[in-house]
């Protein structure tokens, strides 16, 4: 028997069915007893702390060139007043969340695709599965975990970052008080802004930990595989992050706003 | 491989600071709902809300008080607006206040403003009552009436034009006037004619002034009113002179009366004298006679005079005159 190279599409339900495998391991691994916490501690340090300046910088400057850059238009039509509530409420409902977590694709699910790959492609996690240990709890658990719950607090932080960022701004050419800025900020904003937009990034979050953790872990036995991998991790965990604010954008105006 | 303490409390510093973002943003968001702060419903009734939303700010006197809590259809015609109000408002809102449905700006939102009431009403709205309403304005109703003003615009610049039309060309009397000098010319004329007049005017005045002509002295000088008191004074010598004619007369009238006495005095003689009682006894007898006949006359006709006429008596009268007369000439000849 002659197994014929799959075709494109097959090769696509493969890839499917193995993530979905995959998923369903991560989810019965974590309420498998030995969960490792010091683990996910160590990951939510190295997914969450180490990308404070990373991702700080980045909500800082988004709403500091969003303020300005809205600034000029907003003065032809006599709204400059407006840009505070116009500020807050693009980068809290989709700026933030989307740029933060594709700058997190970038920065952690090439990380997590290249360690995993060389651990794969160095035989560890083997050695780990015929040593007795459970490379999935260990590996995957707590690095999707991590990302899932480190996200939305970077996300959250360089929200506020970024109305700083505003502020700043919109006192290069104005005067404004913090007070005014901020209440001016939250006046127009509602529940149903910040809600979504945090559930959002949870699943941001996920896909990242998640996307990184299958392309390493699935990566060929070849040197090159790691880059390809960690290469591989970051195109997909983008796009993921792109249909996931579609959908949400979906949900969201079909539930919060009305 | 181990995690060390310090990347412990590293990743627990940074999800506490994570999670107040959190809390804060929902704090903040939520206090700008009136989320947090003690609240009290009361509920307006409209036939059209204008757009109002569920959220939207209620204000009283320029300030944000409350939020619109809930939208419902009650009929066609009613819509139940209910507001939720700080607590701090209160005192301030009475029974009397209006909500108004308004926009904040012609981007803004939609919001209920509620004008206060009078000062002197006392009784609060409590939670849970209904306020007082006036509908928001219709923008497509005003608009209609401002497109029909502005055909009716139209129509009054259009005669106005033809007006101007008219006037151009010179028909009427605004045309005449505007466009031809005629009556600036026969102004013209009125006021030389008056000019000349005034100047008439001042010659005459002037004349008068230097006393000159009857006018001038009747003015300036003091002989006519000089001649008058003369006048008056003849006038009240002459008076002076009829009194004392009249104080005359009235004794020429006293010796007239004596003379009628001594007159009356020598008829009674007269009767009395000789040469002349026949003649009286005679007439005594006519007399008897006609007086006779006369109530003969009156008896038979009852409606004649007696017979004497007064001419008969001065007649009589100036023949015993005559008479007399003779009588004194005859006494005077003897």
């Amino acid at each position: 028997m002659i197994i014929k190279t799959p075709d494109i599409l097959t090769r696509q339900f493969i890839a499917t069915g193995n993530q979905v495998v995959f998923m369903g391991s991560f989810f019965r691994n974590i309420f498998r007893s030995g969960f490792e916490w010091n683990e996910l501690i160590r990951q939510s340090y190295l997914v969450g702390y180490k990308s404070i300046s990373l991702v700080g910088i980045t909500g800082f400057v988004l709403g500091f060139v969003l303020t300005l850059q809205s600034e000029p238009t907003m003065k032809e039509f006599g709204a400059v007043s407006y840009v505070p509530s116009m500020v807050a409420i693009s980068v809290i409902r989709e700026i933030g969340p989307v740029i933060i977590a594709l700058i997190c694709a970038g920065k952690v699910a090439s990380g997590i695709g290249a360690e995993l790959g060389s651990m794969k492609v160095s035989e560890q996690i083997d050695a780990m599965e015929v040593s007795g240990a459970n490379p999935i709890q260990y590996l995957v658990v707590t690095r999707i975990l991590a990302c899932t719950l480190m996200i939305p607090l970077l996300t959250l932080m360089a929200d506020g970052l970024a109305l700083l960022g505003g502020f700043v701004a919109s006192n290069i050419n104005n005067s404004m008080t913090f007070g005014m800025y901020f209440n001016k900020a939250f006046s127009s904003l509602a529940f149903s802004d910040l809600f979504p937009a945090v559930i959002k990034t949870i699943f941001f979050g996920f896909a990242i930990g998640f996307v990184g953790c299958y392309k390493g872990y699935n990566s060929d036995r070849g040197t090159e595989s790691v880059g390809l991998a960690a290469n591989s991790a970051v195109v997909s965990a983008s796009l993921w992050i792109i249909l996931l604010d579609a959908i949400a954008v979906q949900l969201t105006s079909v539930f919060a706003y009305n | 491989m181990k995690t060390s303490i310090g990347q412990k409390i590293k990743i627990g510093v940074f999800t506490m600071v994570g999670i107040l973002i959190f809390i804060a943003g929902i704090f903040f968001i939520g206090s700008q709902k009136n989320m947090f702060s003690n609240t009290y419903m009361i509920y307006g009734v409209f036939s059209n809300v204008g757009g109002l939303n569920v959220g939207n700010n209620v204000r009283f006197a320029g300030i944000n008080v409350g939020t619109v809590e809930d939208i419902r259809i009650i009929s066609d015609t009613l819509i139940r607006v209910e507001m939720n109000m700080k607590e701090n408002v209160r005192p301030f809102l009475k029974v009397d206040v209006v909500a108004t449905i308004g926009g904040d700006g012609l981007m803004g939102d939609k919001l209920v403003t509620i004008t206060s009431g009078s000062p002197n009403e006392t009784k609060l709205l409590t939670g849970g009552s209904r306020i007082m309403t006036v509908d928001p304005i219709d923008y497509d109703k005003v608009i209609a009436k401002f497109t029909s003003v502005a055909d009716h615009a139209d129509v009054i610049m259009r005669e106005l034009a033809g007006m101007a039309i008219q006037i151009r060309e010179g028909n009427g009397t605004i045309s005449k006037l505007l466009y031809t000098d005629d009556l600036s010319r026969s102004l013209e004329g009125t006021a030389l004619n008056a000019e000349k007049i005034t100047g008439s005017f001042a010659d005459i005045a002037a004349h008068i002034r230097a006393g000159r002509g009857s006018l001038g002295s009747l003015v300036y000088t003091d002989s006519l009113a000089n001649g008058l008191d003369r006048v008056v004074a003849s006038a009240n010598t002459t008076m002076g002179t009829i009194d004392k004619t009249l104080g005359n007369v009235d004794e020429t009238l006293g010796t007239i009366d004596e003379a009628a006495y001594g007159f009356s005095e020598n008829m009674k003689a007269l009767h009395g004298n000789y040469f002349l009682r026949g003649y009286f006894k005679r007439k005594a007898a006519e007399e008897a006679e006609l007086v006779k006949a006369g109530k003969d006359l009156t008896a038979e006709e009852n409606s004649h005079d007696s017979g004497l006429t007064e001419e008969d008596l001065k007649e009589i009268i100036a023949e015993a005159q005559e008479l007399l007369e003779a009588k004194k000439k005859g006494k005077a000849v003897k």
